[in-house]
Formats: C-alpha cells, sequence, structure tokens
C-alpha cells in the first residue's frame, strides 16, 4: 500500500474512535465543571447505543435513533444526578452503580439483538466538497458522517459555553464553591442538575455514533471500556474542552492501531498487545500528569464530588 | 419547580434501630418493584422471574451451587473492604482475581515440569505466593495514589482490562494445553493442586478459607492498630497526618491486603471450579463483590453472608437465562438497583422530610 494512503487510513480510523471518545469526555467535562463527578458513562454509553441500534434496526430512522440515544442516556444521568445532587449520595459509588446497571440493562435488553446477529447500515458519510480534497487529511477528517462533523463544532462550542458565557461562568463557580455561588444567587441545584444531564446527553452520543458509525452489529460489552477512558481523558485534558480534542484523537489512535496494523499486513506484534494498550497508555498518562500537576492542581473544580447543602 | 420549594430535609437527632431497618427493607423493596417493572415492559412475568431468581434459596443442589460462587465473591468482597474503609476506592477485584489465577497457573505449570515443591504441601504454598503475587499488582495503584495523587478508580478499573486480556493471550497462546486439542485450556491442575469437596456437597473447601478470611479480616479491622490506622485514614487524609500515621504505609498495606484475598478468589475458581485456566474464567465476581461490599456496609461478617446472597442471584440468573430465555444481565441490573436505592435510603436515616404548609 501506498505510505500516503496509509497515513490516511490511519487518521481516518483515528477520527472515528476519537469522535466517539470525544463526545463522552466533552459531556463529562461539562458534569464535573459544575463540581459532579459522573462515573457512570460507560453504562450510559451503552444505553445509548443500544438505543440507537434497536431504532435504527427496528425503524430505519437515524435522526429518531441519534435523540432517543441521547433521551435514554440522559434519564440515566438524571438517576445519578438525583441520587448525587438531592439525596447527597456518595457520587463515586453512584456513578458505578450507573455503569453496572448500564451494562447490565444493555445486556438483558440486548440479548435478543446478540442472537440474532442484527445488522444495520452505517450512516452514510457526506464528502465536503474542496476540503475532502486536501491531500492526506482531507478524506480523514471530511469524509466523515454528520455526526463526527457533530463533534468537530461542539468541542468549540463546549469551550465557549463554559468560558465564554454566563451560564459558562455560573457552572464553574458552582464547581469551584457552591457557597459562594448559593449566596450570589445562583441556583446550583439547577445547574448541577443540568450539567449532569448535558453530560448524559453528550454520553448518549457517544454510544449512537459507536454504532451508527462503526460497528453496525451488536454484542454484549460493546463499549469496551471506552466510558472509562472519557473518564480519564477528562483529566489529560486539564478540564478543558479544547485539550480534550488532541487527547481523544491521540486514544483514538492508540485504539485503532491494532486494526490499522492488520490493515496494512503487519502481524510481528500479538494482537492483544494492542488490546492492551489503550488502558496501561491511560495508566501511564495519567501517572506523568498527576506527577507534572501534582503542584499545582490545574483546572480541577475545587468542588468536584463534594456534595452540597445549604444547612453546613 | 415540581413544588419542591416546600420540601425540607431535617438532620435527625437519632435514629431507632427498627426504622434504620425499615428504610433498609423499603429499599430493596423499591429495587424490586423496579425490576418488576421492567419485567413487565418486557412482557416477562415478574413473579416467574422473581421465583426463578430467588430459586437458589429452594433447592438443595442449586443452594450448593450459591456457595459455591459466594467463595470468590466473599474473597474479593472482604479485600474490597480493607480498601473502602481507607476510603480507596478499588475497582481492581475483577484484574485481580485474573491475576491470582495467572499466579497460580504458572505455578501448577512449574510444578508439573520441575516438581520442587512437595506435593502435600503445595496448596499453602500456592496461597501464600498468590496472596503476595496478586497483592503486589495491587500495590501498584496504591503508589501510584499515595506518591502521585493519581485516582484509584481509573486506575484499578484500567488494570482490569490489562490483566484479563494477559491472562487470555496466555491461556490461547504460550500456556495452551499442547494436548489439548486446540482448545484454549490449560494443563489440567493435578489432583494436589486442587481443593477438596466437602462429603456431600459439591462445595469446595475454600468456603472454610473464605470464612476464616472474613474473621481474619474483621480482627485486623477492629482489633488492632492497623484496623485504626484504616479507619483515620478512610476518615480523613489531614487528620491521619496530624496523628503521624503514613498514609503510604497504610494504603500500600491495605492494598497487599485487598488484593492478595481478591487473588485467592482467583486461585479459588481454578482449584475449586474449573481446574484449568480458562479464557475470561471470572464472569464479574469483582464487580459483583463491589455491591457486596457497601450492600454490607463494609462489615466482613455481614459479608459472608451478603456474599452467598449474591451468588444465590447469579445462579438465578442462569437459571432464569436457561428457562425464559432472559440475559444473565438481569442480575446486574437488580444489583445495581438494590445498591442505589440502598445508598439512596442512607440518606433518608439521617434526615427527615417535612413538607412546609405555607
Amino acid at each position: 500500500m501506498e505510505f500516503g494512503t496509509i497515513i490516511t487510513t490511519i487518521l481516518m480510523l483515528t477520527v472515528q474512535e476519537g469522535s466517539i471518545l470525544l463526545f463522552a469526555t466533552l459531556g463529562e467535562i461539562f458534569t464535573e465543571r459544575s463540581g459532579i463527578l459522573n462515573l457512570g458513562l460507560e453504562g450510559m454509553m451503552i444505553i445509548g447505543a443500544l438505543t440507537s441500534f434497536t431504532i435504527v434496526y427496528t425503524t430505519g430512522n437515524y435522526l429518531l435513533a441519534v435523540l432517543l440515544a441521547i433521551t435514554a442516556s440522559l434519564m440515566l444521568s438524571l438517576v445519578h444526578a438525583f441520587a448525587s445532587i438531592s439525596l447527597r449520595v456518595n457520587q463515586t459509588v453512584s456513578g458505578l452503580a450507573i455503569t453496572i446497571l448500564g451494562l447490565g440493562l444493555s445486556s438483558f435488553l440486548g440479548r435478543p439483538l446478540a442472537l440474532s446477529r442484527a445488522r444495520v447500515e452505517p450512516i452514510p458519510a457526506i464528502p465536503i466538497p474542496i476540503l475532502k480534497d486536501i491531500p492526506i487529511v482531507g478524506s480523514a477528517f471530511f469524509n466523515q458522517n454528520i455526526i463526527v462533523y457533530l463533534s468537530y463544532i461542539l468541542a468549540f462550542l463546549v469551550w465557549f459555553i463554559l468560558f465564554k458565557t454566563n451560564f459558562g461562568l455560573n457552572v464553574r463557580s458552582v464547581g469551584e464553591n457552591p457557597s459562594m455561588a448559593d449566596s450570589l444567587g445562583i441556583n446550583v441545584f439547577a445547574i448541577r442538575y443540568i450539567s449532569t444531564a448535558v453530560g448524559g446527553a453528550l454520553c448518549g452520543l457517544s454510544g449512537a455514533l459507536l454504532i451508527l458509525g462503526y460497528y453496525p452489529s451488536w454484542y454484549d460489552g460493546i463499549t469496551l471500556g471506552r466510558g472509562w477512558i472519557a473518564v480519564a481523558l477528562v483529566i489529560f485534558s486539564s478540564w478543558n474542552p479544547l485539550y480534550a480534542i488532541a487527547g481523544a484523537y491521540f486514544f483514538g489512535m492508540m485504539g485503532t492501531l491494532n486494526s490499522t496494523f492488520q490493515s496494512i499486513g503487519f502481524y510481528a506484534i500479538p494482537a492483544d498487545f494492542f488490546r492492551m494498550l489503550p488502558y496501561t497508555l491511560t495508566i501511564l498518562v495519567l501517572t506523568i500528569f498527576s506527577y507534572t500537576k501534582s503542584k499545582k492542581k490545574f483546572g480541577v473544580p475545587a468542588a468536584l464530588g463534594q456534595p452540597y447543602s445549604r444547612e453546613s | 419547580m415540581f413544588g419542591l420549594n416546600r420540601v425540607r430535609f431535617i438532620a435527625r437527632d437519632k435514629l431507632s434501630k427498627k426504622r434504620s431497618v425499615g428504610i433498609s427493607l423499603l429499599s430493596l423493596l423499591l429495587a424490586f418493584l423496579t425490576s418488576g417493572v421492567m419485567f413487565l415492559f418486557t412482557n416477562v412475568d415478574p413473579v416467574q422471574a422473581y421465583v426463578n431468581l430467588f430459586g437458589a434459596f429452594s433447592n438443595y443442589a442449586l443452594l450448593s451451587e450459591a456457595i459455591v460462587r459466594a467463595i470468590p465473591i466473599m474473597f474479593v468482597a472482604l479485600g474490597l473492604t480493607i480498601a473502602y474503609k481507607a476510603n480507596f476506592i478499588s475497582i481492581g477485584g475483577e484484574g485481580q482475581i485474573y491475576v491470582g489465577g495467572i499466579i497460580m497457573t504458572g505455578l501448577v505449570i512449574w510444578q508439573l515440569d520441575s516438581n520442587l515443591i512437595p506435593q502435600a504441601v503445595f496448596i499453602p504454598i500456592a496461597i501464600i505466593m498468590v496472596f503476595f503475587g496478586t497483592g503486589l499488582w495491587g500495590v501498584i495503584p496504591a503508589i501510584l495514589k499515595a506518591k502521585v495523587g493519581v485516582n484509584e478508580v481509573l486506575t484499578t478499573l484500567m488494570m482490569n482490562y490489562v490483566a484479563q486480556i494477559f491472562s487470555n493471550f496466555l491461556v490461547i497462546g504460550p500456556w495452551k494445553d499442547p494436548e489439548g486439542h486446540g482448545f484454549p485450556l490449560s494443563k489440567e491442575f493435578p489432583a494436589y493442586a486442587r481443593l477438596g469437596l466437602i462429603p456431600g456437597t459439591t462445595i469446595n473447601v475454600g468456603i472454610l478459607l473464605g470464612v476464616f478470611a472474613a474473621l481474619l479480616c474483621y480482627v485486623i479491622l477492629s482489633k488492632t492498630k492497623f484496623g485504626f490506622e484504616v479507619k483515620v485514614v478512610g476518615g480523613s487524609y489531614q487528620a491521619a497526618r496530624y496523628a503521624g500515621i503514613s498514609y503510604t504505609k497504610v494504603v500500600c498495606l491495605g492494598m497487599l491486603m485487598s488484593a492478595g484475598f481478591a487473588g485467592l478468589a482467583g486461585m479459588n475458581i481454578l482449584s475449586g471450579v474449573t481446574g484449568k485456566l480458562r479464557p475470561d474464567f471470572s464472569p464479574g465476581y469483582g464487580y459483583t463483590a463491589i455491591i457486596v461490599a457497601w450492600l454490607c456496609n463494609l462489615n466482613p461478617i455481614i459479608s459472608i453472608f451478603g456474599s452467598i446472597f449474591f451468588g444465590g442471584l447469579l445462579v438465578g440468573g442462569e437459571v432464569l437465562q436457561a428457562s425464559m430465555n432472559i440475559s444473565v444481565g438481569v442480575t446486574n441490573v437488580f444489583q445495581a438497583l438494590m445498591l442505589i436505592f440502598t445508598l439512596s435510603g442512607e440518606f433518608f436515616k439521617r434526615y427527615k422530610i417535612v413538607w412546609r404548609s405555607d
């Protein structure tokens, strides 16, 4: 295969996998900026994936599939919101419960699909004129489906909302110092509910892209820890949506190395090694990041994970 | 919104035992009802489903099977209890099960070649090796957390994937039995590397070890200086520092034990049940144990019974899958709902609701 084509293939797979991670990461950044830690990403993502699969399989309607995937994931995030915001449950444990719930539900509800080996047609790619003709990167970035294009816009949109609007300022102040935000008249509970819901919605989009974009059949546990990698990506990106783009693509590339090497006919390293890579790399990068930032905790919302009540 | 501004929560002064138990039972009942609704929506007869799900507790053979499954859950849950008491949120039980299994299988294969360990003491030596070997694996996230501040939830979870993939790699590749007709299974463990069965049951003697481990855990946590230090560290990092307790020491030692116990769970599955290494040999015991540990309120003794209960649920889930063609995932749903409702119930143990009349 020609060198340029190989690079384009790698980049294309990277963008596909990276966009899946990016949605979930952006959502979790929004949630965590308001002070709520949601470890339920893996569960919400797989529920979004199952919903979109079921809807496309039964109706063939992609828009409906995406919208319902978002809704389903959002509803699951509201369970976490109610438990952690209103009932002040330990957020780590509540998030874990959401993940277990989502994985279990998807396995229970998805069993007929898994047994029938049902398949759906992936959402068609829409090449963007002119841009797609840029050498090497053109077809990797601009011959994708519409959900991927949405991820490009959304990263900037989330950054803009968080850092350039009043609402974003409120979200961040609630995440930094909820009691002060409260005394300034910001509705801490409402902001946290909304931010958690935003996280849930984007995670649903992640799951929908996973199915509608690239994995048009269903099997148990199809998300393969992507939700957890997104949680780690939030830390790598220092809670900044723009850094999240780089992080998501980097991990997207690591996640696709296996299929990349297979597609160019390179089998010298066992496939299991590549399968482990995103996870070992996550630990490694987390360690390096925590090490360099241990002096100044950059970006961590000060009230992250702490329930807020007016009495205390 | 929703008239919620009329609701106020007032901290309870003290909570009667009766009311506390009442709230817990109500939480579980709600978990039942919620999954019942889920069954209704998916055209499954809820009564029939529950009869199957809890069938393990009405039938001697199934109960015996439930206890077999409870053993690994118990070991992991005990380990997690120690970690959680120190406020170290490890979810690495599943990976530690695999590491325990890998060490055990490696030891057996090495012994089959070299025959250096006297067969009579093979199991005791294996227990020590598996415990400390897996323990060291567990110390990795502890050091990373204590020295560098790396989030332990993420590291322990990522290590689960690494351990499981590596275990499967070994059994499909280098450790595959050459005379196994190409099946992805290791060599059969010899009799001296197997755990005996309690006469008249299918339960292996690992249950005795499990109960002993629970008692040991209880003693360590409530009667020793280390147990006290774990609680101080778990209560407040600052308080521990003022008291001159080394966070690093407590967390590393705690995780050594935590992962060590989980490693024994892996050993138990291989030596007590399967008799060889298989791909994906743990059906998520490490995750079930997280729920057991929390639902049993981080109490090692209660965890014994909690593990048997969840072992029964897993068996029930399989009965459900076989008889009604429902995914075993349904037990995970039920577990997660129980956890969510019970945790939420804790709030109502601490606060009472007052409706303002104005």
